[in-house]
């Protein structure tokens, strides 16, 4: 008998003796980020990370007028009159959403690093997955860059208390990260993913925006070469309506319903409509798509078309268009015209411009006023597509805030006002003790 | 690890059975008597037995002889029982005869239990270091309340009850406040036991209290500690009913009656006060303003037909002033309650069983809010041989509870809204343009259903004189299934938006909680003259899983099932699926030890190791000790024999515990998740949180004095102080946002629950027929926060002014400004800042201009407890009371001009301030610049806070037992019989002017039942 119950003693004891449980849906390291699979889905949460705020960045631009709907939207008003508290919660969510993007890539890549590759596909994808995630973090810090100018570099998934760093030194970590990306040549992925052509594009913005025109230049012809087969009407209509465009670039894709807040109701229109200035001329193909006529109480109005309209039409978006082709060569364009080849810099937008049947720019246009026409026409291009935001604070040029349907100017944000820079937000440095304030923003520490 | 455990388990079992031997002995005494009823009838199949030896017994012959042999030792305890009479307890000094006279027992059937515990871990030794509170399973049973867990209110000191929403949502249950910083369940419930099986709370409300023989609350560290590190929290040690020696009985009970509104919380205004407050306020949404002649004249002074304008207005308002709807008595019911109880329990000195089946419901305030449960039980005691029993036990439950209320939605809260001019037929409301009465009810339902089943299997052996083994096993297995259901014809479906083949939205999810408890347990206890020593060990496993299956989906239009979902939808409104599963094992191993000199002094020291598959496996092993002393000073010679001092003894205790509550595998190492949502054709992996590879488990440190005292066997008191701290205590502090994710779970420092609890009892008229006892407790919690590590102060939110933890502070203190009053020219607050200085409501505040103003949770509660008896009557009350809290009053109920068309509370157009000059005035002006928002709305001030205390009369019941010359008039199939008239939460005394002291929330109000009540055994 004593035996038995040392038996069954012994036995349940040793049942129970399993502490080493796997959670069934829940993976814990090292059992997590096992193969290229599980590496993807992880990065593909960082795509799905990327903050998404590009009606936010065009109702801080001049792309819109305020309307009779916009006093019952006061948070987006707020914001369209550059109000500091507004500008301050959005910031918070800019930063925010950038550096969770972030983490989820300082998770991704030591983790990738331990994977070994089991084919040569294999290495492929995973020599893709590294680009891509490389490709990410650069075009995450580049926007932070342009909104906050000095960042945190965080290289890092754990919990840290970082210092900012120069822009230069940002900046030299953002050309480090894309030359990484690039060790990649012949990433064909999905429009959604970050491809190789979207890594040129990418680069062409920052070389643009570092001022290495002839760089930025010389990748733009890369990816520019035939490029007018991409400027069609049923390319530019594909665009806006769900379907599959030759000119995206960049597109993450999206589950969720997006651009939804411009619009009051279906019946009584939007808080906001294209801003007068934003002209289309009538062979040109791009205005039935960017322009969606609309009677509201006050009379017909020019509302914003491209998701606005997809939205008006229960059209699903899937897609946000994020890099297209057309954004290459605007900058391509621009970047001649700055590095005083304006002839060139005709030749390239015009090769837009009459692809999409619009009115060529003028063959006498050159130095600033060139410039200000090609960005004009990009305008145009990107108008409701929080583009703009970052051209007027990178041209630096006083922005108009105007009243109900531009019935007047309301206030001028000069060009060297404060706002241009975002304030780093209380969810960082009142939790940090390394970080300080962009000049004149509020600055209030608790301790 | 497995191997070690086994050694040492097996080491010490062979060693104890090895002394066990050693000390046998083999002289016998032998003990003849009668047992005879207080009219000297000889009792027939009364047992006696030896207390503590379940296998030295014996029954009464047809004259009610009998006679026991017994073991030749210092003390021996003799215990006689029989149904319906009191127990008689005898101390054996050696006599060779003995004759027994038993007394009706009036208040229970109190039938002898042959068999041993249920609850291994209940040993004798550590009831008497530790602190346990016994509830009074009579008084609990006596509520007619359908939910246990809300019955357990006031049962004991230091266990908080604290109801937070309608009939059917989960109470809060603490012992002695949170452990932790956290705030919430998961963190800071206590363990729930049944008959040493270890239940989820969920488990736990659906158990029926007549199955229950009793609760017992644990504690301090010393009660708590064998439990290990599951119970940091406190452990409700629950014991089945079961079967007996005697006779099998069959007992029916049967509950009935009606359930009522309860208490409104807050007085709305009739129709002509409603008016006059819309025509001040201005509104011309409301029509007292729209159809007031001040409107006229302020929109059309000059247009030729004013006075037909005013005269058509005016009549408007006198065909709206015919209609004064009381929307409490007219959205609120009452509805009824019963309960159906059958019971079978019997058996012989071999085998007992014990059945019972249960029904019981309870109908809410709210049409559409019950709860029903069926429940039902069986259990088996098998003696093997004359050394060992076993017990086996199945039980099952089926709960439903249903609510109209939900998370966006919430018919209750229109009382507060709708106006006194509307009704249900009224068409368009005014109160919510655009919808008519219809369109605000039925606009969801809720329904949760518990399905629970366990099983119970225990062995006691007692190889040896004196040592026993003890084994339990069991499973307890909670199906909760919820189904959340908005149908197409809701209003906020109807202006979705969406097209009308996507309207109708369901949500149904199962959840699954299994437990597994095993625990065996060596215990062996040896008496030496003067000298009692206890020595044991034990090793345990407890196994949970969780889970939980949920479908989202939409288009099921006015069907109220899953299979209904428009499977066709993308975008937002696609279905969704959801999984969550999650399996945690613990492994224990634990000793103990007691000594006891010549029932005077006692120590008690026990020390058990867990691990826990939660942590990583370098972190894995935690302990929790625990020792406790006694000093039983009326054991002592001189006080034997001192009848004013009945009973004296002092006891202490310190232990420390680890704590793994609420800590979760992806807190400490990367854990990642898969989302609902899809990126192109991928799944979407997603790390779920930050984690913290330095997070430690919580300690929980317990200090424990105590003293029990008794004065002429008529007045008992116990006195205990505890001071409990939780070290190295988890919090979600703020981090940069620059890591990506805004909160990171950090041992941030040292938090103390300390408090007195007394409890008197009191037989103050103590005679045959007639007895009055009255009982009172106290219990008094402080908590304060003793450290954090990172500076003084911690901020949870980066909009937060004042420190939500604070060294050296209390960390429920509501904080807010002085309100001097309303300024008479302005009509908003002045508020006392720091240095006396005022300040206007549209200045910022600081933090030096906040004060506390009061604790959030109540420090004081306790209740009072009256029981008399005359014959065959028994009547008891039952009132329990919260002191020292405050609530910061909503004011929802306060309408300003945005919201003048909703109802508002009776007195405002008298109570606000409308014009320069207004002196005296409760609420502040209607009209005001969005500067003042955040200081009137933003933080409590000391004028829009009240105190939360009540006294609530918490059970009211009168029974009448029928005397036995009347049942054995009825031909003897009735053996007992009783009729009573019951009631529960009859009336809540209080200052609080708004909604629920309790809950501070309109939903929440426990609501008064009365039923009578009629119990029958056969």
């Amino acid at each position: 008998m004593k035996k038995l119950y040392i038996y069954v003693c012994a036995v349940l004891v040793s049942v129970g003796c399993n502490l080493d449980i796997r959670l069934e849906d829940q993976f814990s390291d090292p059992y997590a980020i096992t193969d290229t699979e599980t590496a993807r889905e992880l990065l593909a949460s960082a795509y799905n990370s990327l903050p998404r705020f590009q009606m936010e960045f065009s109702i801080l631009s001049d792309d819109f007028f305020p309307t009779n709907l916009s006093q019952k939207y006061a948070e987006m008003l707020n914001l369209y009159n550059w109000q500091e508290k507004a500008i301050n919660d959005f910031s918070s969510n800019v930063w925010n959403g950038y550096y969770m993007t972030v983490a989820v890539i300082n998770a991704l890549l030591p983790r990738l690093d331990l994977l070994e590759p089991v084919s040569e596909e294999d290495q492929v994808e995973m020599d893709r997955i590294r680009s891509e995630a490389y490709a990410l973090k650069a075009m995450c810090y580049f926007d932070l860059v342009r909104l906050y100018g000095p960042i945190v570099l965080k290289d890092r998934l754990e919990f840290e208390t970082l210092p900012r760093s120069s822009v230069e030194e940002c900046l030299e970590e953002i050309d480090a990260l894309l030359d990484e990306a690039e060790k990649v040549k012949d990433n064909d992925s999905e429009v959604f993913y970050m491809s190789s052509a979207a890594v040129k594009a990418l680069r062409v913005e920052f070389e643009l925006y570092r001022g290495d025109y002839d760089a930025a230049v010389g990748t733009a012809l890369e990816l520019l070469e035939g490029a007018e087969s991409r400027w069609t009407r049923s390319s530019f209509e594909n665009l806006w309506s769900g379907n599959e465009s030759d000119d995206r670039i960049f597109a993450p894709y999206i589950f969720d319903s997006f651009y939804t807040d411009l619009c009051y109701d279906k019946e009584n229109g939007d808080y906001f409509i294209l801003n007068d200035h934003v002209v289309y001329d009538d062979a040109d193909l791009r205005r039935s798509w960017c322009e969606y006529p609309f009677e509201m109480t006050s009379g017909q109005v020019r509302a914003l078309g491209k998701y606005n309209r997809m939205y008006y039409e229960n059209t699903t978006v899937r897609y946000i268009n994020t890099m297209r082709y057309s954004g290459v060569c605007f900058s391509a364009a621009e970047a001649y015209a700055r590095g005083e080849k304006p002839q060139l810099a005709l030749q390239m937008v015009n090769r837009l411009l009459g692809a999409y049947g619009a009115e060529l720019l003028d063959e006498s246009l050159e130095g600033d006023a060139l410039i200000e026409a090609i960005l004009k026409e990009k305008h145009k291009e990107f108008v409701g597509e929080g583009v703009r935001y970052f051209d007027l604070k990178r041209i630096g040029k006083p922005l108009k805030r105007y009243r109900n349907l531009g019935s007047g100017v309301s206030s001028t944000i000069a060009e060297d006002d404060y706002r241009w820079l975002f304030p780093i937000p209380e969810s960082e440095y009142k939790y940090n003790d390394l970080m300080d304030q962009n000049p004149e923003w509020p600055f209030i520490k608790t301790e | 690890m497995k191997k070690l455990v086994v050694y040492i388990f097996v080491v010490i079992a062979v060693l104890m059975m090895a002394t066990g031997s050693l000390y046998s002995q083999s002289n016998w005494r032998i003990l003849a008597g009668r047992v005879l009823d207080s009219h000297d009838e000889p009792l027939a199949g009364a047992s006696v037995f030896v207390r503590g030896d379940a296998y030295n017994g014996t029954s009464t012959d047809s004259e009610g002889y009998f006679s026991l042999k017994l073991p030749d030792e210092r003390k021996i305890v003799i215990e006689a029982s029989f149904i319906g009479m009191k127990q008689y307890v005898l101390n054996y000094d050696g006599q060779k005869e003995v004759v027994i006279i038993m007394e009706d027992d009036l208040n229970m059937m109190e039938s002898a239990v042959v068999m041993g515990k249920q609850n291994i871990n209940d040993l004798d030794i550590r009831a008497k270091a530790g602190v346990i509170n016994m509830v009074d399973m009579n008084r609990l049973q006596d509520k007619p309340v359908v939910d246990l867990s809300l019955s357990l209110q006031g049962s004991a000191p230091g266990l908080i009850v604290t109801n937070r929403g309608d009939l059917g949502t989960k109470p809060e249950i603490r012992i002695r406040g949170n452990t932790s910083f956290r705030k919430g369940d998961t963190a800071n419930e206590p363990l729930y036991v049944l008959d040493g099986q270890v239940i989820s709370s969920d488990a736990f409300m659906t158990l029926n209290p007549l199955d229950i023989a009793d609760i017992k609350v644990l504690k301090d560290a010393v009660a708590c500690a064998l439990y290990g590190t599951k119970a940091a929290n406190g452990v409700l040690e629950i014991t089945s009913v079961r079967g007996t020696n005697g006779n099998t009985m069959v007992t029916y009970d049967f509950n009935g009656g009606v359930t009522f509104r309860g208490r409104r919380g807050v007085p709305m205004m009739e129709t002509d006060e409603k008016l006059e407050l819309e025509r001040r306020l201005k509104n011309p949404e409301a029509p007292g303003y729209r159809y007031s002649e001040d409107y006229y004249r302020r929109y059309y002074g000059s247009d030729p037909n004013l006075n037909d304008m005013i005269a058509y207005g005016k009549s408007v308002l006198d065909e709206l002033r015919k209609v004064n709807t009381d929307w409490f008595n007219e959205l609120l019911r009452n509805d009824f309650y019963q309960r159906h109880n059958l019971s079978v329990r019997g058996g012989n000195d071999q085998t007992s069983y014990y059945a019972s089946a249960n029904y019981n419901y309870q109908g809410g305030q709210i049409p559409g809010n019950d709860v029903r449960r069926f429940s039902g039980r069986l259990s088996l005691d098998q003696a093997m041989g004359k050394k060992g029993y076993v017990s086996l036990s199945v039980s099952g439950g089926y709960s439903k509870s249903n609510s109209p209320n939900g998370s966006t939605y919430s018919p209750t809260s229109l009382i507060y809204e709708l106006n006194p001019y509307e009704s249900k037929t009224s068409g368009e409301l005014w109160s919510y343009p655009g919808r008519r009465y219809d369109d605000l009810v039925y606009q969801f339902e809720r329904t949760s259903e518990d399905k629970r089943f366990g099983t119970t299997g225990s062995v006691n052996w007692e190889p040896l004189k004196g040592l026993t083994v003890a084994a339990v096993a069991g499973l307890d297995l909670v199906l909760s299934e919820s189904l959340e259901f908005t149908p197409s014809t809701a209003y906020e479906e109807q202006h979705s938006g969406a097209p009308s083949n996507e309207l109708g939205k369901l949500s149904k999810s199962k959840n699954v909680s299994t437990n597994v408890t095993t625990n065996v347990r060596v215990t062996w206890n040896r008496t030496f003259g003067k000298h009692d020593v206890t020595l044991g060990a034990n090793t345990d496993y407890y196994w949970d899983d969780m889970d939980n299956m949920g479908i989202t989906g939409y288009g099921v239009g006015k069907l109220k099932t899953p299979s209904a979902i428009n499977q066709s939808i993308e975008g937002n409104r696609k279905v969704r699926t959801s999984n969550f599963n999650e399996q945690t094992a613990q492994l224990g191993i634990g000793f103990l030890g007691g000594y006891c000199f010549d029932g005077i002094y006692d120590v008690f020291g026990t020390y058990k190791a867990d691990a826990s598959s939660i942590l990583p496996k370098s972190k894995r092993w935690n302990a929790a000790w625990a020792v406790g002393a006694g000093w039983n000073i009326k054991e002592y010679g001189f006080l034997t024999d001192f009848d004013p001092i009945s009973s004296l003894r002092f006891k202490g205790s310190y232990g420390r515990t680890a704590s793994l509550a609420g800590v979760s595998p992806a807190l400490t190492v990367a854990t990642f998740a898969y989302l609902e949502d899809s990126y192109g054709d991928q799944r979407l992996l997603e790390l779920m949180s930050l984690y913290n590879d330095k997070l430690k488990p919580e300690q929980t440190v317990s200090t424990e004095v105590g003293v029990s005292m008794g004065f002429w066997n008529r007045l008992d008191l116990d006195l205990g102080w505890y001071d409990r701290r939780t070290e190295d205590a988890l919090l979600d502090v703020p981090i940069p946002a620059s890591n990506g994710f805004s909160t990171l779970k950090r041992n941030i420092g040292v938090l103390s629950n300390s408090g007195v609890e007394i409890s008197a009892n009191g037989k103050i008229i103590d005679m045959d027929e007639v007895r009055l006892n009255v009982r009172a407790s106290l219990a008094y919690n402080r908590n304060v926060v003793v450290d954090l590590y990172d500076g003084d102060r911690l901020y949870v939110s980066e909009d937060s002014v004042i420190p939500d933890y604070e060294v050296g502070q209390a960390y429920d203190m509501i904080y807010g400004p002085v309100s001097l009053g309303l300024n008479p020219m302005t009509g908003l607050p002045v508020f006392k800042g720091a240095y006396g200085r005022e300040i206007q409501a549209t200045e910022k505040l600081k933090r030096e201009d906040m004060v506390p103003l009061g604790h959030g949770s109540p420090p004081y509660n306790g209740t009072i407890n009256l029981s008399f008896t005359y014959r065959q009557l028994e009547f008891d009350a039952d009132f329990y009371y919260v002191l020292g809290g405050i609530k910061a009053y909503a004011y929802s109920y306060v309408r300003d001009y945005d919201d003048a068309h909703r109802n508002a509370a009776m007195g405002q157009v008298g109570n606000m301030w409308f014009q320069k000059g207004d002196e005296n005035k409760i609420y502040h002006t209607p009209f005001y610049s969005s500067s003042a928002i955040e200081n009137l709305t933003r933080w409590p001030n000391s004028k829009s806070i009240g105190s939360s205390d009540y006294l609530r009369l918490q059970m009211l019941s009168l029974r009448y037992r029928f005397p036995q010359k009347f049942i054995r008039r009825l031909g003897g199939i009735i053996k007992y019989g009783n009729v009573a008239l019951q009631a529960s939460n009859i009336y809540t005394f209080t200052r609080y002017k708004e909604s629920d002291p309790e809950s501070g929330s309109f939903i929440g109000v426990q609501q008064p039942v009365v039923t009578m009540s009629l119990s029958m055994s056969f």
